[in-house]
């Protein structure tokens, strides 16, 4: 899995190499916009890791032009900002991801593998890990055939683990994609609304599939079906 | 500003003084694990500092553009519907009247956020098995919102705790969004009342066709 690095702030591009690396990725760091656009055009880059603020060419025209030519390749978007608009204009910019600095580089690491599998998957109507089945057009759910009531909120964080079964999330990057929110809440929301979900969907069944990652966040995984089976 | 700049002193004076004692002389394997973990609890205190200070700025700097009319009413129930598994948990009661249409015209995205970041950390402040009361009216041409609660003992000794840096940069951001906001504090009681301008009834019309 090769990442490309845009970044030129050295201390923060080695800190990353160095802590992708020890993950078995292959990383390569680029200081500037112009390199950083030719490379992830011209090489075989799995996902770009991008700081808007580059010299020579900003990140933005960077971003503009790998959609163009490249519109699938992942690419998280590193800023200095942190308003939810500054987040919406990324994303409508093409990034896949955003994260805001400073950072943890666990944060970094779970974005990164989260996207890295989405990148792999089609879009899917119907997630299945296990026994549990989720439809998204029809907005229903399932487990073991029996229906499980879910409110609005329920429904789109149990459908955002799913769309990373078997990888951990965390609370920031729950609260951004269920929540919309790009700032770190002071309550424990997500912890509420996940006890809330356990229960609707993990008890009185002897497999567990909603797990607490210490240190980390969440992970939905079943025991034999990690990745979800897609069906159109 | 001033305070939150004044306040990241405390850690960074903590973690350079760690760093510099581990390095002065060798030291057993765990005592340089503590020294980390330390390192990581000061590093942690200082970006939720440097985000405060970055946010508040960036809260002042911000033009309001995209702007539509949006039912402040709506929007508040639709929050507090959201946190009251929250509050639930923390015992909070909320007692919420909102007898009135509040039509406003504001960014639907940043206001949205807002009134979560706001609404959420009132919540955090709000001592254990007390009540948070949200009353929402119209008056003279003003959608007015008034949240009063009773605040942790805790949450009262700590102006800088993560919860009251949330709040007031929900102030900050409801100011920028073009309401006046007033903070009031009694011994048992916090109390903060928003005032924002209603949209004029041929801004309303505009929306509904």
């Amino acid at each position: 899995m090769r990442i490309l690095i845009a970044e030129d702030d050295e201390a923060l591009a080695k800190f990353v190499r160095q802590g992708l690396e020890s993950e078995h990725y292959a990383v390569e760091v680029l200081p500037d916009g112009e390199q950083a656009r030719a490379a992830a055009v011209e090489g075989a880059f799995d996902l770009v890791v991008l700081d808007l603020n580059l010299p020579k060419l900003d990140g933005v025209s960077v971003l503009r032009h790998l959609r163009l030519k490249k519109p699938s390749l992942p690419v998280l978007v590193l800023t200095q900002r942190t308003r939810v608009e500054d987040r919406v204009q990324c994303l409508d910019t093409g990034a896949d991801d955003y994260l805001a600095k400073p950072f943890s580089f666990s944060e970094l690491s779970a974005r990164i593998r989260a996207l890295v599998r989405r990148s792999h998957l089609p879009a899917e109507s119907v997630l299945t890990v296990s026994d549990l089945k989720l439809d998204r057009v029809e907005h229903c759910v399932e487990r073991a055939g029996r229906r499980i009531e879910l409110t609005a909120k329920e429904f789109a964080l149990l459908e955002y683990l799913m769309r990373n079964a078997g990888r951990k999330v965390t609370r920031s990057m729950i609260i951004e994609h269920v929540w919309n929110l790009t700032f770190d809440t002071t309550t424990n929301v997500v912890d509420v609304y996940i006890n809330y979900l356990r229960r609707k969907v993990d008890d009185g069944h002897p497999t567990k599939l909603i797990h607490t990652v210490r240190g980390v966040g969440y992970e939905l995984s079943g025991p034999h079906l990690p990745v979800p089976e897609v069906r159109e | 500003m001033a305070q939150l700049l004044h306040a990241l002193n405390q850690p960074v004076t903590g973690l350079q003084c760690s760093l510099e004692l581990a390095v002065a002389r060798p030291r057993a394997r765990d005592d340089y694990i503590r020294v980390l973990q330390d390192g990581l609890e000061l590093t942690a205190r200082i970006r939720i500092l440097l985000k405060a200070a970055r946010e508040l700025v960036e809260i002042q700097r911000q033009r309001v553009e995209n702007r539509e009319i949006v039912l402040l009413n709506e929007l508040l129930e639709m929050t507090v519907n959201d946190l009251i598994p929250v509050a639930e948990q923390q015992g909070v009661s909320v007692r919420m009247a909102c007898p009135a249409a509040l039509p406003v015209k504001a960014d639907r995205v940043a206001i949205s956020a807002l009134m979560f970041r706001f609404l959420e950390a009132v919540l955090s402040l709000t001592a254990e098995n007390r009540l948070l009361q949200i009353l929402a009216s119209t008056n003279r041409g003003f959608a007015c919102l008034v949240v009063q609660w009773q605040p942790a003992s805790n949450a009262k000794q700590n102006p800088l705790s993560e919860a009251a840096l949330a709040l007031a940069i929900s102030e900050a951001g409801w100011k920028q969004a073009g309401a006046e906001c007033e903070h009031s504090r009694t011994n048992q009681l916090e109390t903060c009342s928003l005032r924002m301008p209603l949209a004029t009834s041929s801004q309303t019309n505009d929306w509904e066709i």
